[in-house]
């Protein structure tokens, strides 16, 4: 396969292709920072330039996959050149496997240079700031890997009133506290049962009504009962997430974020941050609000260092880092707290303030060096661009080289764009809502597929496109040697495998000398 | 130098093209069945569109038959490690162009798993032999048609393989480059390998092939060794050197009274274009040495000549000659008509009234033995 492999990379040499992409690389790494217009702060600039450096040579290389994985076998299959390859002694599956390597060779011969220039460029950058502050703060925020810690989602955030949702167990909690036990006379059982209730499970034993329902509807299974008690469950749920995510003006709340106990004197040598972002309904028209932060209260490790609230007016809808500044540390380290942070925020608007559970705060802390962090990030954009070359190759495996171009942009659309089928989801089917109950009235066998189809391919385009290297490097946060061997797992060996086995075996099937091009396989 | 040994079987090959809707669009080849033996040069005949190339395909791999089978040395022709004992030569150039003629050898010989320096040396043999030394680092694109047939040759002689296909090898060439590559396919023949030759220059097949096979529609409508295709049993000829006008006479006599016939012609013969074009070359070269492009007159890769190159010189010439004195292995012994018995039995009469050097039958070939025999020194460097 490595004749092939060389000789693929030698195609795009001959062919001028390598200096083109070298030279728009080059524009990009050196010319994009010049257009950029920051907030005027290193950090800012930093920022953008690895946003909009990486996130353009991400898309460059990416194109330039798709292109050369059509291109090079389909082309070569147009023009018959193929035909002399394929009467060698070489397997069908090593040419078409040379071909990937020979691709995958030259974005690692692109990628690598691209990575080390914008590495020394900002490095040089950052050198060269003569505010110590500002430096100190590039270093400490963006120049770093940083791993976060989040409170854990709760089990019941994917939870659909009706679907997956555990009534038996709702039903026997509500029972249960319908018969006014106090807590000694609960047997065993009944104290385990307490002990695994969620949120909106206690939330319907607050409701007679439900347990009611439910009797009713083991008599008489009709459609109207199911629907209430689909509807209670529903409201329970929006209860549930509200309580998670919303502040109500005057209200305060309170997260929990645990830190290794073994990791907590390392991570209080270096400083910590609180990562967060909220809306206050104005997201299409973000305002400044008031914001009230306290961190460890009821331990020794309190910040800010007078005990109180940090007040601040800050805008929503965007990323915010407060960095918890104190001398030795701000994690907890004796006792039980050990590892414990606990974050407290007060809303003292006229508005709820909400924050978004996929969003939600997070403690980020100081993990490692920014040279390792950007190499794992290029790493999961190069398992990005051996995937989108592996559909490339595979689309000309039986396609033209025009059709199969574009059959891969349609693919690689398809699977970016997944707003659509993250709505349907939402909205449990494609005949829309209830504006007025927020649910829908009546879900049909469409909307089952529709939810079942979407879902499929969301599991999907999750598994290869749920990274995000170039937001994590921009904000120096930690791309795990977990996270680069999940992406591996399911972009190269998962999805890509697939790919692969599914070009291999049409490029296997396929006549390599047909007259026509249209024409059918055998 | 046929033997029994099969090396491509044939039976009841069918090949029909379709649309993308599975719809039969062309038959292409229809039920054909064949069987190419073992050091056969062997010729697929026919006119454009009769199956030859797509017979050629199908024997590659690069076709699937539609129905009937087709082996090559007992495999399919898609089994890979029997590709190592293939070599072909498409019609047209389907080389990489942005490579070198070093290059080329060189990628298709990694493909066999030929060690580099084998490679290497290989390389410089095969390019010396097609005549491109000159021309080694330029890009096959910038080629003529001449020198990609010419670059397109050496890389299917890469692997030194038992089976040569060639699909109008001629084509494109000069007739230098024709007489070399026919004198490279008998060499390669003598040496035992498997020859298919695809060609509509029926000179080209006449010349080399021991056996034919002519297609039409997609279906055999001859096939047998080139004697037997092309054998006039209704006439005789008689080549001697220059006779006296008296001994003219009674042979005609004889023959007249023998035949009752008066269709008896005597003339001379004459060599047939080729021969007189490379003579002139031959010549003309003999003053001038330099050219530009290609070159001609090379010696035959010396891997690919291994223990037949001792007398080359008259091999041509014996395959020439072959066709007159009969068929070749495999092929069943014709019985001798009437006609030609009584002209045996005249030409030993003959042959006791008048002792005459030993007569080659072969229209048009072999006339001028000598010049012949020098060209073709020339060419494989014995």
């Amino acid at each position: 396969m490595w004749p092939v492999a060389k000789q693929t990379l030698k195609a795009a040499v001959r062919y001028r292709f390598v200096v083109a992409l070298g030279l728009a690389l080059l524009v990009i790494v050196f010319g994009v920072p010049l257009l950029l217009k920051s907030d005027g702060t290193a950090k800012g600039t930093v920022q953008l330039v690895l946003t909009y450096t990486l996130g353009a040579t991400t898309a460059l290389l990416g194109i330039a996959s798709l292109w050369m994985g059509c291109g090079t076998l389909a082309r070569e299959i147009e023009d018959n050149m193929m035909q002399m390859v394929a009467v060698k002694p070489i397997a069908r599956w090593r040419v078409w496997l040379g071909k990937w390597l020979g691709i995958m060779i030259l974005n690692a011969a692109l990628l690598v240079p691209t990575g080390l220039a914008v590495y020394f460029l900002i490095e040089a950058r950052a050198s060269s700031l003569e505010n110590a502050e500002e430096q100190a703060k590039l270093r400490n925020e963006v120049l770093v890997s940083r791993s976060s810690v989040r409170e854990p989602i709760p089990e019941w955030a994917d939870w659909r009133a009706g679907t997956k949702f555990p009534r038996q167990r709702a039903y026997a909690y509500a029972k249960l506290v319908a018969q006014g036990k106090s807590e000694n006379q609960y047997t065993s059982g009944e104290q385990s049962l307490i002990d695994s209730i969620t949120l909106p499970e206690h939330g319907l034993s607050l409701r007679p009504e439900y347990t009611q329902l439910i009797e009713q509807a083991a008599k008489n299974p009709a459609a109207e009962v199911l629907a209430d008690i689909e509807a209670l469950e529903h409201q329970a749920l929006q209860f549930a997430k509200g309580s998670r995510e919303i502040v109500l003006p005057g209200q305060m709340i309170n997260w929990e974020f645990k830190i290794d106990p073994d990791e907590v004197d390392r991570i209080n040598e270096k400083p910590i941050y609180l990562r967060f972002k909220f809306n206050a309904g104005d997201e299409y028209d973000p305002k400044s609000h008031l914001c009230l932060w306290s961190v460890g209260r009821g331990t020794s490790k309190r910040w800010p260092l007078d005990g109180e609230f940090e007040e601040m007016t800050i805008g929503s809808n965007v990323f915010h880092e407060i960095k918890l500044e104190r001398v030795g540390g701000i994690v907890p380290d004796k006792g039980a707290n050990r590892g414990l942070i606990r974050v407290n925020f007060a809303n003292l608007n006229d508005k709820p303030i909400v924050f978004p559970m996929d969003d939600g705060p997070m403690i980020l802390y100081h993990d490692g060096g920014f040279g390792t962090n950007l190499m794992r990030g290029l790493l999961i954009i190069f398992f990005w661009l051996g995937l989108i070359c592996a559909i490339g190759l595979m689309a000309s495996s039986f396609l033209s080289f025009p059709v199969a171009t574009f059959m891969s942009f349609g693919i690689l659309l398809i699977s970016a764009s997944t707003g659509t089928l993250e709505q349907i989801v939402e909205e449990e089917g494609i005949t829309g809502i209830n504006h007025e109950t927020g649910r829908k009235d009546e879900s049909s066998s469409l909307d089952n597929v529709a939810i079942l189809f979407s879902k499929t391919v969301l599991s999907v385009t999750d598994l290869v496109w749920g990274y995000s290297p170039v937001d994590h490097l921009s904000s120096g946060r930690t791309i795990s040697w977990t996270t680069l061997a999940t992406a591996f797992t399911g972009i190269i060996l998962l999805m890509g495998g697939l790919v692969s086995a599914l070009g291999v075996y049409m490029f296997q099937r396929r006549e390599l000398a047909l007259p026509n091009p249209t024409a059918s396989m055998n | 130098m046929s033997s029994n040994e099969t090396v491509i079987s044939a039976q009841g090959l069918t090949k029909v093209f379709k649309d993308f809707w599975g719809r039969s669009k062309a038959l292409a080849v229809d039920g054909i069945d064949f069987e190419v033996r073992r050091g056969e040069v062997f010729g697929l005949l026919g006119p454009n569109g009769s199956g030859k190339s797509t017979t050629v395909k199908i024997l590659l791999g690069l076709l699937y038959p539609t129905r009937g089978r087709i082996t090559v040395f007992d495999h399919s022709p898609r089994h890979v490690q029997t590709k190592a004992r293939i070599g072909y030569l498409p019609e047209e150039s389907y080389l990489y162009r942005y490579l070198n003629s070093d290059e080329t050898i060189d990628f298709f010989g990694s493909l066999f798993h030929i060690d580099s320096k084998e490679r290497r040396d290989r390389a410089d043999q095969l390019i010396e032999m097609v005549g491109l030394d000159n021309a080694r680092r330029r890009h096959v694109g910038e080629f003529s048609k001449g020198m990609q047939r010419r670059i397109g040759l050496a890389q299917a002689l890469i692997n030194d393989p038992d089976l040569i296909v060639l699909d109008e090898p001629t084509s494109g060439l000069d007739p230098i480059g024709c007489r070399e590559i026919k004198d490279l396919i008998l060499t390669l023949a003598e040496r035992g390998k498997t020859v298919i030759l695809s060609s509509h220059l029926l000179a080209d097949v006449e010349d080399v092939c021991d056996r034919a096979m002519i297609l039409y529609g997609g279906r055999v409508q001859a096939m047998g060794t080139m004697s037997e295709l092309l054998a006039n049993r209704d006439a005789t000829r008689i080549t001697a050197p220059t006779l006296s006008r008296d001994t003219m006479e009674r042979v005609l006599t004889l023959i007249r009274a023998d035949t009752g016939s008066e269709e008896v012609r005597v003339d001379n013969p004459t060599q047939n274009l080729e021969s007189l074009f490379l003579n002139i070359v031959e010549q003309a070269r003999r003053k001038e040495s330099e050219t530009s492009g290609a070159t001609s007159g090379h010696r035959v890769a010396d891997y690919l000549r291994g223990d037949a190159a001792g007398d080359r010189a008259d091999r041509v010439l014996d395959h020439l000659t072959r066709a007159a004195d009969g068929p070749t292995a495999g092929q069943a012994p014709e019985v001798a008509t009437a006609a030609e018995t009584v002209a045996h039995d005249k030409l030993a009469g003959l042959a006791k009234a008048e002792p005459v050097p030993k007569a080659k039958v072969a229209p048009g070939k072999g006339e001028n033995l000598d010049k012949a025999n020098e060209k073709l020194g020339g060419l494989l460097g014995d």
